[in-house]
């Protein structure tokens, strides 16, 4: 038997999928104990001249007929894992990830787009200093809750929710840019939850 | 799904236990299955998920041991290294304990008893 059957195929593409993002020793264990059942399986089916195609469809069955202890297994593997909140985020940027890189720098591009204004005519008041400078501090709170991400995720999450408000305040006569503000916070909100969980 | 009581063996792991100390040797997961099969005369082969979580199970309750084949004899043999479980002292007591707790066969009516 040059080539896995087809069900091998599909037994360790499942297997790959249901220890994915597993900690490393219960993972490595249960592929390679798979793997050994799947070749001892199909060296079996040889001596007892059992088709290819039997053999498929008897690992596919016993696939089949695991799958909800294998879900129960990972979910058990998971809940055993360390939650690291100090470890930071995932190394490997998601795209949730560099949307919300473009999101803060947007916020951040927003707020930095009014301090022109403050050099226009000569009716700019106290107010108007005090109004951008809110939204000058709102904005370094983004820009350093976004470089605080990979170490301190928790501390970095509340101040990019702080952060988030810059360009409402900046542009707080423009309702649409609240939607920024809002896209912000939930991708900030999104993206922590998956990160402070170390697989 | 079978709901277990605290401190008591599903049928699955008593078949597994059974198998295991009647085999002597450490055993691989694979072999387990057959041998279940065998035992029970069914046509399939236990489910993967079912068989290894339940293996787990019984090593993590320390009934049953396991470790790895030496690498040397999986490569002379050309095949992937086996996971070899035996049973424990401890394994062997609760053996015992559930087949003691496991109702005895009722005699019916005009039946003889093998």
């Amino acid at each position: 038997m040059n080539t896995p059957p087809l069900g091998a195929r599909v037994c360790h593409a499942w297997l790959r999928a249901y220890t994915s993002q597993l900690d490393d020793e219960a993972a490595v264990r249960r592929r390679a104990e798979l793997e050994s059942d799947l070749f001892e399986h199909a060296t079996d089916a040889q001596v007892e001249g059992v088709s290819r195609t039997a053999l498929s469809v008897e690992m596919l069955g016993r696939m089949l007929a695991g799958m909800a202890a294998d879900i129960s297994w990972r979910r058990s593997v998971r809940r055993a894992t360390p939650v690291r909140v100090s470890q930071g985020a995932d190394m490997t940027l998601g795209t949730k990830d560099i949307i919300l890189v473009v999101l803060i720098a947007i916020d951040v591009g927003i707020v930095v787009t009014m301090l022109p204004m403050l050099g226009f005519g000569s009716d700019i008041g106290v107010d108007d200093f005090v109004w951008l400078g809110t939204a000058m501090l709102l904005a370094g709170a983004l820009a350093l809750g976004l470089w605080m991400r990979p170490r301190r995720p928790i501390p970095a999450l509340w101040l990019i929710i702080v952060g988030a408000f810059a360009p409402s305040v900046a542009w707080y006569w423009l309702p649409p840019v609240y939607l920024l503000t809002i896209a912000t916070i939930a991708l900030a909100v999104m993206t922590t939850r998956r990160s402070v969980r170390v697989a | 799904m079978v709901r277990r009581r605290p401190g008591t063996l599903l049928p699955l792991e008593i078949a597994i236990l059974e198998q295991a100390v009647d085999t002597r040797d450490p055993i691989h997961g694979f072999a387990i299955a057959k041998l279940l099969q065998d035992a029970s005369g069914a046509r399939v082969l236990t489910a993967h998920g079912t068989l290894y979580k339940a293996l787990a199970r019984l090593e993590a309750a320390g009934l049953l041991a396991s470790l790895w084949e030496d690498p040397d004899i999986a490569a002379t043999a050309g095949r992937p290294r086996r996971r070899l479980y035996e049973v424990t002292g401890a394994g062997r007591v609760a053996l015992v304990a559930a087949r003691d707790q496991l109702p005895s066969p009722r005699l019916q009516p005009g039946v003889e008893p093998a």
